[in-house]
């Protein structure tokens, strides 16, 4: 009987550990998915990438980051042919109402038609920094994924904090009242949003 | 049913003319490489190599499961330009891997670090075989008896026996 009560308790702590063992397992993979989906920047605490490319309104004079130095910066990735950036740009525009010039607002289209990018600007108004990254070199200097994604830029020249797809009127705020603080930030939004670069084969 | 088969179409047909509206407002891969000064970067042979198993080691951020090196997209086109400019520039591997590592994060790399959570991915593996191979030495001890002799079957009970007897000598 003693025998019997030994077995089921042996036979008890085997179902635990494998239990144990199980969800150990699920956790590990729960946790490395979710790391795979937050597409955190490392470039968030770090001196922005510096550029210097052309306006869209004056292709002959450059947007150079560098002339900023001093003033928060709004930085967004864009493109006309990416269906969520629609979403964020009155968004943008009314932020640059409310908050420039003392925060600047800057736009650059990302592997985009010049024409394309001119009506898109013209159908919602635009009319903060915009400017055309034409070969990809500014995406890469700051680890783009796709398309919308936002940096804030503090007075210091430091990326504060990174947004993965479209920014909400709401969290365009919290981002520029965190960004007047100097307070470093991470990643927020949802990368499912995100329209990638050139997806398209060639 | 009709209706939702109606809807259907006429979504499908609205997103069709939205993705290739999209395509058309993108730029075409001749005017990209135009703009990135027709994309040849001159390399000596030994720098050819070493782009190529670089471009092998990076994680294409469109696609995701391929490297750069395989992938067609324009995303990883511009990046194999990065490469060849920054070996030009007579940056090391190491460089390259840390530039890349700077913006991207680890992630960009298609084989993991082999240190922090990474190292997961080379350790675990290992752990299950030693897991597995010990569940099987204690099976087969438990298929042995506890003793360690093998374990015979009993016997079939005597009525049995003489029936097979019986049988077996009136076949022969």
């Amino acid at each position: 009987m003693a025998a019997n009560g030994g077995r089921a308790e042996i036979g008890g702590m085997k179902r635990f550990a494998f239990i144990a063992l199980l969800g150990a397992v699920v956790a590990l993979f729960a946790y490395a998915l979710t790391r795979e989906i937050t597409l955190a920047s490392p470039l968030v605490g770090h001196p922005a990438p510096p550029f210097a490319i052309p306006y869209y309104s004056a292709p002959d004079s450059n947007l150079v980051l560098g002339d900023f130095h001093g003033k928060p910066v709004v930085l967004n990735f864009w493109a006309s042919w990416c269906l969520s950036c629609r979403d964020e740009a009155a968004i943008l525009e009314a932020g640059w109402q409310r908050y420039g010039p003392d925060v600047a607002f800057m736009g650059i289209a990302v592997n985009d038609r010049e024409a394309a990018a001119k009506a898109f600007i013209e159908r919602y108004g635009k009319t903060y920094l915009l400017a055309a990254d034409v070969d990809g070199s500014v995406a890469i200097d700051y680890g783009l994924f796709g398309v919308p994604e936002t940096f804030f830029i503090a007075s210091d020249g430091r990326i504060l904090s990174k947004h993965i797809g479209p920014v909400s009127s709401a969290e365009l705020d919290r981002q520029i009242v965190a960004l007047k603080r100097g307070e470093v930030g991470d990643a927020s939004g949802d990368p499912a949003s995100l329209t990638p670069i050139g997806g398209g084969q060639r | 049913m009709r209706s939702i088969v109606f809807a259907s179409i006429v979504m499908t047909g609205l997103l069709s003319a939205a993705l290739a509206r999209a395509a058309q407002d993108a730029l075409a891969p001749e005017e990209r490489l135009a703009a990135a000064g027709d994309g040849a970067i001159e390399l000596t042979p030994e720098q050819e190599s070493r782009a190529r198993s670089l471009e092998s080691e990076f994680k294409c951020p469109v696609c995701r499961s391929q490297s750069i090196r395989q992938s067609r997209s324009f995303m990883a086109e511009d990046m194999k330009r990065r490469v060849r400019e920054l070996i030009v520039q007579g940056r090391s591997d190491d460089e390259i891997r840390e530039y890349f590592i700077a913006r991207y994060g680890e992630w960009i790399l298609l084989t993991p670090p082999k240190r922090g959570f990474s190292l997961a991915a080379y350790v675990l593996p290992l752990l299950a075989v030693v897991a597995g191979a010990t569940m099987l030495v204690f099976a087969a001890r438990r298929w042995r008896g506890r003793d360690g002799r093998r374990i015979t079957p009993e016997p079939p009970p005597a009525p049995y026996l003489e029936r097979l007897d019986k049988e077996l000598e009136e076949t022969e």
